[in-house]
């Protein structure tokens, strides 16, 4: 039989049209419905212009040469001191020392540039961000994010170091850390870049430590309680106020051993679990030893949970375990091999790792390792 | 089409790029990224992407392809993170991300949309996708097909299985399709 030319074939084909009108779409009614849903609404996208950077990075089209002159001069500039404006305390108001203007208690003010309200407490506010001092002694200061974004950076070895940033009804205390508060309403996004800070909120606590970032908009949801956290109105402890908290184990690594396991997620993204082993052997095998090192190892065990049989995985998990007993992520690892070996049908062996997790984890660790404990049969 | 050319690109790049297209990204972060991640970091994670690549933008592709592009990966890497978190519990429950103010219509649009997105969520990514691009969004399939970089059959094909799958996992969410016929039963919200 002869085949049917091009053009006939084609005139045969059904158009997009009819093809779609077979496909039983969405009716115009449940398409609203669901597009409607899921549309972002203006608070949030005014909270996405909060949270982008002010400007794009312009791509240098200059010599070779002259971006090298222009490195230099960008060092010295770097080495030079930042303007910042000091502000001294004063009763009942902080004296500014770039204009001598006061900044009386409870005055909103637009802040213009970065400000250090003593020689442990700098402020870099966002273009329009809007604070208010609420009260300020010897000890430190409490300020009041009225509107926009801004910076904190405590020294834990200044004086005067206590530093409490209300943002709605958010509150961020901080010894010894940079962090960011953004506001837009009733929407408080709080993020850490150095230490440790505790927000509370509706009469619970909960600790933010490097690398961590929280959202908070919704004014009835309380904040959920760490482990060991404290109910606000419990005594606190009596050296909590004043000693720097130390920064998190995990991840505060090298700037550039960040980049480049940053840069090493991005491409796992793409990449299956075998390829993607193989990329975080080779990084692993790379990487001088830091914060970060850790947390690349537990993602290893992971990758290799999904990429080999449970056995292959297992050998691994415990050659990890027997070396790591200090790593933060020791139970974490033992609740991994207790699914690992109940995966195996090897519930015998599961009960230490479970009883370590349930000893040492936190609670949803324990409530995960319980439920490994039931899939075992109890 | 707008500017985003390496001529474009420079200090207002952000503004114009966040103007154009912030709320289209916001939308790919919602219904994409799914219930358990924070739709704000991942639309933040794609303009800085798109910053950082925009120098490199040649033009000759439409501009909501290229940030697509961008999303799609933001999305494929923020959903594999967060499955290997939550594998340890180095997460646990996620923490509900609310637009912004919490009177009782704000808790109701919350509450329809987690059961869209669960819904969204329960289908494979492709056909997640396809729904969203052609259904939701109303592009064509040929426009889709380029936007992901398959042929338009692949497309149908995904819509084919996408649609009753979506169908049943909304009912599933206490979201009653429509009566086939006439257009008069409303649509009913979760409980």
């Amino acid at each position: 039989m002869n085949p049917l030319p091009p053009d006939a074939r084609r005139a045969l084909e059904p158009t997009d049209n009819e093809l779609q009108a077979q496909l039983a779409p969405l009716t115009g009614e449940e398409r609203r419905f669901v597009a409607l849903a899921t549309a972002p609404g203006d608070d949030e996208l005014r909270m996405l212009r909060a949270r982008l950077p002010r400007s794009a990075a312009r791509r240098s089209r200059l010599a070779p040469g002259l971006l090298l002159a222009c490195a230099a001069l960008l060092l010295v500039w770097w080495l030079l001191p930042a303007p910042v404006v000091v502000a001294t305390p004063e009763a009942g108001a902080l004296v500014v020392a770039a204009d001598a203007a006061r900044w009386p208690v409870g005055e909103q003010r637009a802040l213009d540039g970065a400000l250090a309200l003593s020689t442990s407490i700098g402020i870099e506010p966002a273009p329009a961000a809007t604070l208010r001092l609420l009260q300020q002694d010897a000890n430190g200061a409490r300020l009041e994010l009225v509107d926009g974004a801004a910076t904190f950076e405590v020294d834990p070895n200044g004086g005067g170091r206590d530093l409490r940033v209300q943002a709605g009804e958010v509150e961020v205390r901080v010894v010894g850390t940079r962090f960011t508060v953004r506001r837009a309403g009733d929407a408080v996004d709080v993020a850490v870049a150095r230490g440790r800070v505790e927000v509370r909120r509706q009469g619970s606590i909960r600790t933010l430590g490097a690398g961590e970032a929280r959202s908070w908009p919704a004014p009835d949801e309380p904040l959920p309680l760490d482990d060991g956290a404290e109910p606000v109105g419990a005594p606190p402890s009596p050296t909590a106020a004043l000693q720097p908290v130390a920064p998190p184990s995990s991840p505060d690594p090298s700037a550039e051993q960040a980049r480049s396991w940053a840069a090493l997620l991005d491409r796992l993204a793409e990449a299956p679990p075998a390829a993607a082993l193989a990329e975080v052997d080779a990084w692993l095998a790379a990487a001088a030893t830091g914060p970060l090192t850790d947390e690349a190892q537990v993602h290893r065990l992971l990758l290799l949970a999904e990429a080999e049989p449970p056995r292959r995985a297992l050998s691994d998990v415990e050659r990890w375990l027997a070396v790591s007993r200090a790593s933060p992520s020791f139970p974490r690892v033992h609740l991994l091999r207790a699914e690992l070996l109940a995966l195996d049908q090897r519930c015998d062996e599961a009960a230490a790792s479970i009883a370590v997790v349930r000893a040492m984890g936190s609670a949803g660790l324990q409530e995960r390792a319980a439920a490994v404990a039931e899939a075992c049969g109890g | 089409m707008d500017d985003l050319s390496p001529a474009g690109a420079g200090d207002d790049a952000v503004d114009r790029l966040y103007r154009a297209h912030g709320r289209q990204v916001l939308a790919w972060a919602i219904r994409l990224g799914g219930p358990q991640l924070d739709p704000q970091d991942i639309a933040q994670e794609v303009f800085v992407v798109a910053l950082r690549q925009i120098a490199r933008f040649r033009g000759d592709a439409q501009a909501t392809t290229w940030l697509y592009g961008i999303t799609r990966n933001v999305v494929r890497n923020a959903r594999r993170v967060a499955w290997l978190r939550r594998l340890v519990g180095w997460e646990g429950q996620p923490e509900p991300v609310h637009p912004g103010v919490a009177s009782d219509e704000a808790i109701d649009l919350l509450q329809r949309r987690r059961a869209v997105q669960r819904a969204l969520d329960g289908l494979g990514a492709a056909q997640r996708e396809a729904l969203v691009l052609c259904d939701l969004e109303e592009r064509s399939a040929p426009e889709v097909a380029a936007m992901i970089g398959a042929p338009v059959g692949t497309v149908y094909s995904r819509l084919h299985a996408a649609r009753p799958a979506f169908r049943k996992r909304l009912l599933r969410e206490g979201i009653a399709p429509l009566a086939e016929a006439d257009n008069v039963v409303p649509l009913r919200r979760p409980q």
